[in-house]
């Protein structure tokens, strides 16, 4: 890894903590005070349920003198969010808040809307449903430790690299999701002659890159929840270049192999909009390799291996 | 391609000149120089003259004899005693382990040396056998260098074919001159282990003998003198591109020298396909030594140039040209102008102006091998065993599938095997 490459991965880690971190704020739980408490619906006047003393909420965020929370499950909610006045609960303490300024209980605010409107809300009521579908983007950044680690230490040394990329991803109610992403690989390296074991570097560059487009289906364990296990496996297609600073025709790798990918993570919501996901994933390329170079010494075929990459998501 | 090639110290033997050269990278004309040959030692010229008239298989008188590890200096002295070596004999030397001697009173060595194998102190004996020239082609730059031969003196190419073997190997490139070299940045260290035919009349002048012998020879003593003598050297790369039909351990114990020394060696395979095809030395030996290839010919239509032996010896082919695809197809090199040393057109013969020289003969072969051992040298593959191999894997396989007598393991592909293996090809 380059210098170059180590201040990205720092940068994009960093910025990744940030989110994390927000995330976590936005996820802090409450408990509502007071029996018959009113949970209004975010984007009307309109009562979305009553909760007794005691329950729990998730609060996703804050608006004026309200306090966003999901609606939960018991009372009606599937996922909705509404709203509920900022008096009518106590945070629960370490569930993550960092804005509570005194005793674990927020600023005073009024019991319901004098207009039976939500205080900051001046735009015209508008229906707003949890979507039975949601589409989101992301990019990725992951380190890879290919299966053919002989081949890779061989030519560039090393055998962990970078791979960065992004993708589409479909969510739907009931926990599935589908996703297609997109990514790249790259180990740059010398050109070698073995012999008996022997190791000979040849002074010339040879740079190998993948470019795995796979789609991927799974599931997300409590969707609703601030932080949502998930699983998927998938299949794909993977691009295999080789070249030389001065390949010729015919010297040059530019092949397309089919592969198979598993993945699980961990993916923290941060509101609607924003995620963050950590993901461990395995691919199997079958016969990529071994019919040549390094890879036929070493008698090794699978292009693919063991990645941890780490997920930004836009989008609902 | 590569152009910041390590400097390379290459050994080079001359099958027909005088050419011990230390060539850097430029071939050009240089003046002749102004050395004095020694006097010869008379009683071993005459012999070697002997061998000329008479067609002699060896050098009469000449032996090569190796004792037994166990044997001690009495012990050897007793052995040697069976045979006189008269007053007048030249002193013994040793060969690497082998002793070269001579004697006045019986001047066949086939009978010394069936005398000297009777010995319980020797392990081996046997004749000092001449190789017949069989190609000759003028040659590049000559510089100061080794002669092994009985003249002994300044080394020059006054036959052409190895200074034409040095310009394949590294003749100056890319400068819009003659031909091109293959490692054009290596440096040459040719030693002359041949005689050829000006050679041959500077030993009858100074014997006093009137007239012409029109021959030349590489006698065996000096070949393999010269292949340790490269290697002790640091010569990374020797090319041989002599052979001839007589074998001899002195050979084999050379080229395991030179291995064991770090140097890889090419050997010419023989161009003696349409008259027999006998077994040719030392590429014999080739096979039984990782680190040591011998190298047949092919023409520009990729197949066996029909002059180049074929046998269970031949490891690799490279391009050795053939005049029976034309005059085109030879293998052209800036050399010596044959017409200045052409005993048919002068008589003040001159060896400083340079032509572009068709040859062909797995001679031409060989040095192909031989430069591209050295960029491999330079790309720092110094195993000679594993240059070896790295031929013989990326060569293009030619005639019957897998190794064959006639290509061995196929055509040389110097781009390939230069560019060796990454990940996936």
């Amino acid at each position: 890894m380059n210098r170059r490459q180590l201040r990205v991965v720092s940068l994009m880690t960093g910025l990744l903590i940030t989110l994390s971190a927000s995330v976590a704020f936005a996820q802090s739980q409450a408990r509502v005070r007071q029996d018959r408490t009113t949970i209004w619906r975010i984007d009307a006047p309109v009562v979305a349920a009553t909760v007794p003393a005691g329950t729990l909420l998730d609060v996703v965020g804050q608006a004026g003198s309200f306090y966003k929370v999901l609606i939960p499950e018991q009372f009606g909610g599937h996922g909705e969010v509404g709203r509920i006045a900022a008096g009518s609960f106590v945070f629960v303490p370490g569930s993550g808040d960092r804005t509570i300024s005194h005793d674990g209980t927020a600023e005073a605010a009024p019991t319901a809307p004098a207009d039976s409107r939500p205080a900051s809300h001046s735009s015209p009521p508008r229906r707003h449903d949890e979507p039975a579908m949601a589409v989101r983007g992301f990019g990725q950044a992951g380190l890879m430790r290919p299966s053919a680690q002989e081949s890779f230490r061989t030519v560039a040394d090393q055998v962990y690299g970078f791979a960065f990329g992004g993708g589409v991803q479909l969510r739907v109610r009931n926990g599935l999701f589908v996703e297609g992403s997109f990514d790249q690989f790259r180990k740059t390296g010398e050109r070698v002659f073995v012999y008996d074991d022997t190791v000979f570097p040849l002074g010339i560059t040879d740079t190998i890159t993948v470019r795995p487009l796979l789609f991927t289906a799974g599931y997300r364990f409590g969707s609703t929840r601030p932080v949502v296990p998930y699983v998927g496996g998938g299949l794909g297609v993977f691009h295999l270049t080789e070249r030389t600073p001065f390949s010729e025709a015919g010297e040059s790798i530019d092949e397309t192999h089919t592969g198979y990918r598993m993945s699980g993570g961990v993916e923290f919501r941060g509101g609607q909009w924003l995620g963050t996901a950590f993901e461990a994933a395995y691919t199997h390329v079958p016969d990529a390799l071994g019919n040549g170079g390094v890879s036929e010494i070493v008698d090794e075929r699978d292009l693919g291996g063991f990645e941890f990459r780490v997920k930004l998501l836009f989008g609902r | 391609m590569s152009q910041s090639l390590r400097t390379l110290v290459i050994g080079a033997l001359s099958v027909a000149t005088v050419t011990l050269i230390l060539l850097s990278s430029h071939l050009k004309a240089q003046e002749p120089q102004a050395e004095q040959f020694p006097a010869l030692h008379t009683e071993r010229a005459q012999a070697y003259v002997r061998a000329l008239t008479d067609r002699l298989p060896y050098v009469p008188g000449d032996i090569l004899v190796k004792f037994r590890a166990d044997a001690d200096m009495a012990a050897r002295t007793r052995a040697l005693s069976v045979m006189r070596t008269g007053a007048n004999a030249p002193e013994a030397v040793y060969v690497g382990e082998a002793l070269l001697t001579h004697s006045s009173a019986e001047p066949n060595p086939e009978v010394l040396a069936t005398i000297l194998r009777r010995q319980p102190e020797v392990e081996w004996a046997q004749p000092n056998y001449i190789i017949r020239l069989h190609s000759e082609v003028p040659a590049a730059r000559v510089m100061q260098g080794r002669d092994f031969t009985i003249l002994g003196g300044p080394v020059r190419d006054m036959q052409g074919h190895g200074t034409h073997v040095a310009g394949t190997v590294l003749q100056e490139t890319n400068n819009g001159v003659g031909q091109a070299g293959i490692a054009y940045n290596a440096r040459l260290l040719p030693l002359k282990a041949c005689l050829g035919f000006w050679d041959v009349q500077i030993v009858l002048g100074q014997l006093g003998i009137p007239g012409f012998l029109s021959d030349g020879w590489c006698d065996t003593a000096a070949v393999a003198g010269a292949i340790r003598y490269a290697a002790d050297s640091g010569a990374q790369v020797i090319n041989v591109s002599i052979g001839g039909p007589s074998p001899s351990p002195i050979y084999l114990d050379a080229l395991r020298y030179a291995v064991q020394r770090g140097t890889f060696v090419t050997i010419a395979a023989g161009n003696s396909a349409e008259e027999g095809n006998p077994v040719e030395y030392p590429a014999a030996y080739a096979a039984q030594i990782d680190g040591v290839m011998a190298v047949g010919a092919v023409g520009p239509s990729g197949k066996r140039a029909l002059y180049s032996n074929t046998g269970t010896h031949v490891e690799i082919a490279a391009p050795g040209g053939s005049d029976r695809e034309g005059q085109l197809a030879m293998v052209y090199q800036t050399a010596v102008c044959k017409s200045d040393y052409d005993p048919l057109r002068t008589l003040r013969p001159r060896f400083d102006r340079y032509c572009n020289v068709p040859s062909a003969g797995t001679s031409m072969a060989a040095p192909h091998v031989a430069g591209v051992a050295a960029l491999l040298y330079s790309q720092g593959i110094t195993n000679p065993a594993a240059i070896e191999a790295a031929i013989k894997r990326f060569a293009k396989d030619l005639g019957a599938p897998g190794r064959d007598n006639e290509y061995g393991f196929g055509l040389i592909d110097a781009r390939a095997t230069l560019l060796g293996l990454g990940v996936v090809r």
